[in-house]
């Protein structure tokens, strides 16, 4: 990976720089002890580590505008960071930059069930909005596996998602206002408690910014009635082909469930080998497949999964009869990734989307690379929404595993692109995914990208040196480039 | 107009990004069209060119396995529309089909046609009553490609559902109105047609008990996927409608249950005329003799204290969707003079005022789209240099700076 260039004056003023953010924050909400910044030196990525200049705790969106407005003035980067659970670099700190945890964030401001909303601080978690409204019988729907972890304000930066996104969207679907922070200092309100339409969807474009185009200091999200009753299907297949045919054939005949996850054989023995959850072992892929909503809604459902299931060959359908039984069968999904940890000493999670049909292809191909490059991989897989997440063991003690299983990683990727995918699913392009974005884009089509990041932040100070394999100065892309008069071809098109 | 009109009618991507290149050169406005339905909404364009798109026509492809369509921008929506329920799907984001309440646009197409184009639909980012719960416009284009105000052909997002490569300019492009870009192509998610829609009519209830029941209904788990009060005034007897789609092997059940947790009784419609009914609430034609409509989005609760507000100040015929957080208030020749007032209640309550129906004199004097504060304008003119920066494509229509 390309590393950012190093601003040599900006570690000479360093001093001066922690003096004007105590100025700003106070001694307790400022680290700059190496030992003390150690925690902040990467995110879930952890094959990347770098100390930050320094890290702030603001705890006022005052306070956030005045660093911003400070950073700006005086040339300093700045990288967001929400609890550091990114999987693609994202929070990854810069030797030459401020660090700022938006951890104080961490209040609800506002539940109204009157409107069906929430409005909290960046820094609280996914699960505590669920959490705090679920008495009441409502929840938050988009549910990343890190969910006890991760903050709002980091969902919102990626766009996440989770298991019941198939049903109910990733966050940028789930969101109705955000409140953030220029690098002027200016405080800008997008979206409100409600739906908005009219103006210029800027909300829908800070969703998956990646903490590139401002800092977000609130967020309104919007709760959802909780699904009277859900059942969980088990259902085993002799091939992956008819795993994925019935994933099809599902919503070809009408029906988005709740969730719709799939295992391969690898993924399911790992499971298995850690929590016991039922799980058939003799298939050679397993659909965990939730249906929600009234008992008639279910049972209509259910006889429709079990019809298309059978008529693909499934080897094995299990329905859950409790709830203990429903939670038992998620709790070997949800073990998923720490079960297949458990393989090896390392393993590296891809995040490819692929179109639902291409399953088959993207799978053979796959087991053939992991033979050329001699390391296992298991798959889970978010099968309703083509999300893969290929799971790659490797050993980072034994010299070139780690470099073999990044560019393992990187030819699935690219096969996901070249079957009409796409790189990032979820987790985000960050430093990760940053060096293939040409895979899937022009040069143009990254120039008009970039152009945006320039609307909001034309020195390139907000978390730089993600997302964009090369940097431009603004002011270059910025630039018209207009034939003359004269000199332009008259459009040679039929007219009237 | 000082210069002589020109029409372009391309039939390739190559020739939309050659006209965006010539105007450019010859600085001349250049106004993007469908076919036209849409164009009595936001301002009129002064252009000095205009930029037909129906011949840049088809769907390129339709795969109901992967739940996702692409068409070329100048498509008609009914083609789409057919293509897809054929194979028992449909676009959930209901767009609205508003060409006879806005009336006849007169834009030169040849033909033109009645529900419009795709591009059309995308660029206008309209959503139906069903945005209550399956989201709007914005919440289904998963990618297009486009020119931009500077002369290039670019591409953003994909073709699957699930996809976080790269910044979501489909949302920032879908309801731009063709001011940031002409869009060529573009791919939305699909989803299955429901099997069965019932629709429960409360009638008789006064505003404030009928809105809500809307916002109970829409809070209820028995997944509400329309919620529309129609006020006395606006129909002679109000009424209260709740829609429920799903199998027909166990929505009536479901229709039945909710009545009881909700404390209501009332009178069950069937799939057909359900149909009918909500492609009435979606498209407003009972409106088309109206002279002044305004859209106001606003949060549900505060509907019932908007709309007496407006009783009082305004006056007019109001109907409510999304549970009250959409609220359409139509004026007769009465009131001219009181978008002030009516941005004033909504700004009061969190929301916004769109004017969406207005004679050409009075939108000309008002502004359309809500105006934004100071920091959020200059942020929203930058955003638009990045892509347009002479102001070439669509000038004004969305009245931006
Ligand atoms: C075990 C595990 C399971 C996971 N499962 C899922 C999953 O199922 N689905 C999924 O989508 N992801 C998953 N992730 C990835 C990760 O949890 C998400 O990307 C999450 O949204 C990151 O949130 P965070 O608070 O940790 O943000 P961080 O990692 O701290 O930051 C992520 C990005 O957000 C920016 N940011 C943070 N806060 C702000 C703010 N207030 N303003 C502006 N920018 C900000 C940062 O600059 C950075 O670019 C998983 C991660 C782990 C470790």
């Amino acid at each position: 990976m390309k590393t950012m260039p190093l601003d040599q004056t900006i570690i000479d003023r360093r001093a001066a720089i922690i003096a004007a953010m105590r100025a700003i924050v106070g001694e307790e909400r400022l680290i700059t002890s190496d030992t003390a910044m150690r925690p902040y030196e990467s995110d879930a990525l952890t094959a990347y580590r770098q100390l930050p200049l320094m890290v702030v705790l603001p705890d006022s969106v005052e306070e956030v505008a005045k660093i911003l407005v400070y950073a700006q003035k005086e040339n300093v980067k700045v990288v967001p960071r929400g609890a550091g659970t990114s999987l693609s670099g994202g929070a990854l700190p810069l030797a030459d930059g401020i660090l700022m945890s938006m951890a104080r964030f961490n209040e609800i401001q506002k539940i109204d069930y009157d409107n069906l909303c929430v409005t909290a601080g960046p820094g609280v978690t996914n699960l505590s909005i669920t959490e705090a409204v679920q008495d009441r019988g409502f929840y938050y729907a988009p549910d990343p596996s890190s969910r006890i972890a991760c903050t709002i304000g980091g969902n919102v930066a990626e766009n996440s998602g989770g298991m019941h996104c198939l049903k109910y969207g990733l966050t940028t679907n789930n969101i109705l206002g955000l409140e953030m922070v220029l690098l002027t200092g200016d405080v800008i309100t997008l979206g409100s408690d409600d739906f908005t339409e009219g103006g210029l969807d800027l909300m829908g474009l800070v969703t998956g910014s990646e903490g590139m185009l401002g800092v977000v200091t609130s967020v309104t999200v919007r709760i959802l009635p909780a699904p009277p009753e859900a059942i969980t299907m088990l259902v085993g297949f002799p091939s992956v082909e008819a795993a994925g045919e019935t994933v099809a054939g599902i919503m070809r005949r009408g029906l988005i469930p709740g969730a719709m996850e799939m295992m391969d054989r690898l993924a399911v023995k790992a499971t298995e080998a850690f929590v016991a959850s039922g799980y058939p072992l003799d298939a050679e892929a397993v659909l965990i497949i939730e249906l929600d909503g009234t008992r008639e809604e279910i049972k209509s459902a259910t006889a429709l999964v079990k019809k298309v299931a059978s008529g693909f060959g499934a080897s094995s359908i299990v329905v859950s009869t409790s709830e203990e039984e429903r939670l038992a069968m998620w709790q070997g999904r949800m073990s998923a990734f720490p079960a297949v940890g458990r393989l090896a000493p390392d393993y590296y999670c891809m995040d490819g989307t692929i179109p639902r049909g291409k399953l088959p292809e993207v799978l053979t191909a796959m087991s053939q690379m992991s033979r050329d490059f001699g390391l296992e991989v298991a798959n889970v897989f978010h099968a309703g929404d083509g999300n893969l997440h290929p799971l790659i063991l490797y050993d980072a003690n034994e010299p070139g595993q780690l470099e073999r299983a990044e560019t393992f990683g990187e030819e699935i990727l690219k096969l996901c692109v070249r079957v009409g995918g796409v790189l990032t699913g979820e987790h985000g392009v960050g430093i990760e995914k940053r060096d293939l974005m040409s895979e899937m884009f022009t040069e143009t089509d990254l120039n008009v990208q970039q152009r945006v990041k320039c609307a909001f932040d034309p020195d390139g100070l907000l978390n730089p040196g993600k997302v964009f394999p090369t940097l431009h100065r603004c002011a270059e892309l910025g630039r018209v480039h207009i034939h003359s008069a004269d000199g332009a071809r008259f459009p040679n098109l039929p007219r009237y | 107009m000082p210069m002589e009109e020109k029409s372009f009618h391309p039939r390739s991507e190559e020739e939309v990004e050659e006209v965006v290149k010539w105007v450019l050169a010859t600085k001349t406005p250049l106004e993007i069209l469908g076919s036209g339905t849409k164009r009595g909404i936001g301002h009129q364009v002064e252009a000095g060119a205009r930029l037909h798109m129906e011949r840049l026509t088809g769907i390129i492809a339709c795969e109901p396995g992967e739940l996702v369509l692409s068409a070329w921008a100048g498509t008609p929506m009914e083609e789409i529309e057919a293509a897809l329920a054929a194979e028992g799907q449909h676009l959930a984001f209901e767009p609205p089909d508003y060409s006879q309440v806005l009336g006849s646009q007169d834009c030169g197409t040849d033909g033109g046609t009645h529900g419009g184009t795709f591009g059309g639909a995308i660029a206008a980012g309209l959503s139906g009553p069903r945005r209550l719960i399956a989201g709007g416009a914005r919440d289904h284009v998963l990618g297009l490609t486009g020119v931009t105000g500077r002369g290039e052909t670019f591409k953003i997002g994909g073709r699957v559902v699930k996809n976080v490569t790269g910044y979501d300019l489909s949302k920032l492009l879908t309801g731009s109105f063709g001011t940031l870009a002409a869009m060529t192509r573009v791919t939305v998610k699909v989803l299955p047609r429901p099997e069965a829609i019932r629709t429960l009519e409360v009638s008789g209830l006064a505003r404030e008990a009928g809105l809500d029941l809307l916002r109970r209904a829409a809070a209820s788990p028995f997944s509400v996927t329309g919620a529309a009060f129609v006020d006395e005034r606006a129909a002679g007897s109000s009424g209260c409608f709740l829609r429920l789609e799903g199998r027909a092997d166990e929505i009536d059940v479901r229709l039945n249950t909710m009545q009881a947790p909700l404390s209501v009784e009332g009178a069950a419609i069937g799939s057909k005329a359900s149909g009918d009914l909500w492609q009435g609430v979606r498209d407003l034609p009972a409106w088309s003799a109206m002279d002044i409509i305004w859209r106001i989005n606003l949060p549900r609760a505060r509907a019932a204290e908007v709309a007496s507000r407006v009783d009082a100040e305004v006056g007019g015929d109001m109907f409510f969707d999304w549970a009250g957080a959409r609220l359409w208030l139509a004026l007769k020749g009465e009131g001219t003079a009181n978008h002030e007032a009516i941005r004033k209640i909504a700004e009061a309550a969190g929301g916004k005022a769109m004017l969406f129906k207005a004679p050409g004199d009075l939108k000309s004097e008002t502004p359309v789209f809500h105006p934004e504060p100071d920091a959020l304008a200059t942020l929203t003119a930058r955003v638009r240099d990045a892509f347009d920066p002479q102001r070439i494509l669509n000038p004004g229509r969305m009245g931006e700076r």
